[in-house]
């Protein structure tokens, strides 16, 4: 069982989690949060949830994750100034579940892009990002994550291979005080993103090691392979195939 | 005049199935059209550029296409309401590979009604109007690329 009262010790932020809802089951945090029917209005709002029915990852594929053991929650944005630089949120939330598991337990992590966080090249955790705009402009988006905590078999078979906390620490982890020191990190990272961007980039790109390698980036059945050389300002991958560079929205990237 | 302003005037209506287009502003009236050859339905435009001040200046600016003068399209030119992209990605049409699309033109449509979705960095964008109307013409191919502000979907509001 999650302690809400663990949890409120340990978080210190103004505003990212101070609206905090806890549901037993819900179909997709994100989905329940994005939809404004459902009257969650306030500029991060934290829905965390002990299981998803329906919870989910890019083009609807499905996130995996046991009752109770994990972290899988969606933060509420509606502010504005951060609707109007989406794109580096993507490098806000993961820099942020990085930066949390380090400080945390002394445990190394890597980013892949765009928004994957590694432990010794397996996949700890994911986000989904999705928005909704009222014709030209964006009016709210959630930041979904989802962290494996103390879950430590994994019955499927996943392109990259998943961990967990307990697994690599050999110990359960308390999820009440890593859920705190992510929306933490979040809340400090967030108001940096919005004064220097560059700087998130900057932090990413140092626990990106895959760029300057040769990689496979699949997307819509192509496969382009190159190297990795560098993200530009939007966030978008930059391969360079031979002497040409591309420049790559979305896709599975992979080391050759 | 703002010259860029007519050259994006231009290419709404070069890359739309719209055949002419007509804005006021600040007293200034803008009319873009194209003309449709008789024969095909495929038509490449020729462009014919008009604009006249309604009211001050006595020196009424125009500049002319080529040959064409402009013909009177049949079609209304009414209100178009223009859907634009928010962010740079992928423009999809439909929730997945294999799902239907979420508007085809011809269709109503009213504020909230999903139109598209844009994705860039497993950031989805899923973009309702804003107006009730019809669709009146989707600007972009399922899965090609976006950039910023680049008008997606025309709609005839209601």
């Amino acid at each position: 069982m999650f302690d809400l009262e663990k949890f409120d010790l340990k978080l210190n932020t103004d505003v990212i989690g101070r609206n905090f809802i806890y549901a037993e089951e819900v179909p997709s945090t994100n989905t329940e949060l994005l939809n404004e029917s459902n009257f969650y209005n306030k500029h991060g709002t934290v829905l965390f949830a002990e299981k998803q029915t329906e919870g989910k990852g890019r083009k609807n594929r499905i996130w995996y994750s046991d009752d109770q053991l994990n972290l899988t929650f969606s933060i509420l944005i509606t502010e504005p100034k951060y609707l109007q630089k989406i794109n580096i949120l993507n490098f806000v939330a993961s820099l942020a579940l990085a930066v949390s598991i380090e400080n945390l337990f002394q445990l190394r992590t890597e980013l892949k892009w765009p928004n994957d966080i590694l432990i010794d090249s397996k996949k700890a955790a994911g986000i989904l990002i999705e928005s909704t705009s009222k014709g030209s402009n964006i009016s709210r988006l959630v930041i979904g994550m989802g962290l494996n905590v103390n879950q430590i078999s994994f019955q499927r078979k996943f392109t990259t291979e998943p961990t967990s906390l307990k697994k690599e620490l050999g110990h359960p982890v308390e999820r009440e005080k890593t859920l705190a020191e992510i929306l933490n990190n979040i809340e400090e990272i967030l108001n940096t993103s919005n004064k220097f961007p560059d700087k998130i980039l900057e932090d990413w790109k140092a626990k990106c090691k895959m760029i300057g390698e040769r990689i496979t980036v699949l997307y819509d059945d192509i496969t382009r392979h190159g190297i990795f050389n560098d993200i530009d300002k939007n966030g978008f991958l930059v391969l360079r195939i031979h002497d040409k560079v591309e420049t790559i929205h979305f896709g599975d990237v992979s080391i050759l | 005049m703002d010259l860029n302003l007519i050259r994006k005037l231009v290419k709404i209506v070069d890359t739309s199935g719209i055949t002419d287009l007509e804005i006021e502003e600040d007293g200034l009236r803008i009319k873009v059209a194209k003309k449709i050859r008789n024969n095909q339905a495929n038509f490449q435009p020729q462009m014919v550029v008009q604009t006249e001040l309604v009211e001050g200046h006595a020196s009424p600016a125009a500049i002319k296409g080529e040959k064409a003068p402009a013909e009177k399209s049949k079609e209304p030119t009414g209100n178009i309401h223009e859907i634009n992209s928010p962010i740079v990605g992928t423009f999809y049409r439909a929730p997945a590979p294999d799902a239907d699309s979420y508007v085809q033109v011809g269709d109503s449509v009213s504020p909230g009604t999903v139109l598209c979705v844009v994705e860039a960095m497993k950031l989805m964008n899923e973009i309702e109007s804003d107006v009730s109307g019809k669709v009146a013409k989707i600007l972009v191919e399922n899965g090609k690329p976006v950039e910023y502000n680049q008008p997606l979907f025309f709609i005839e509001p209601n």
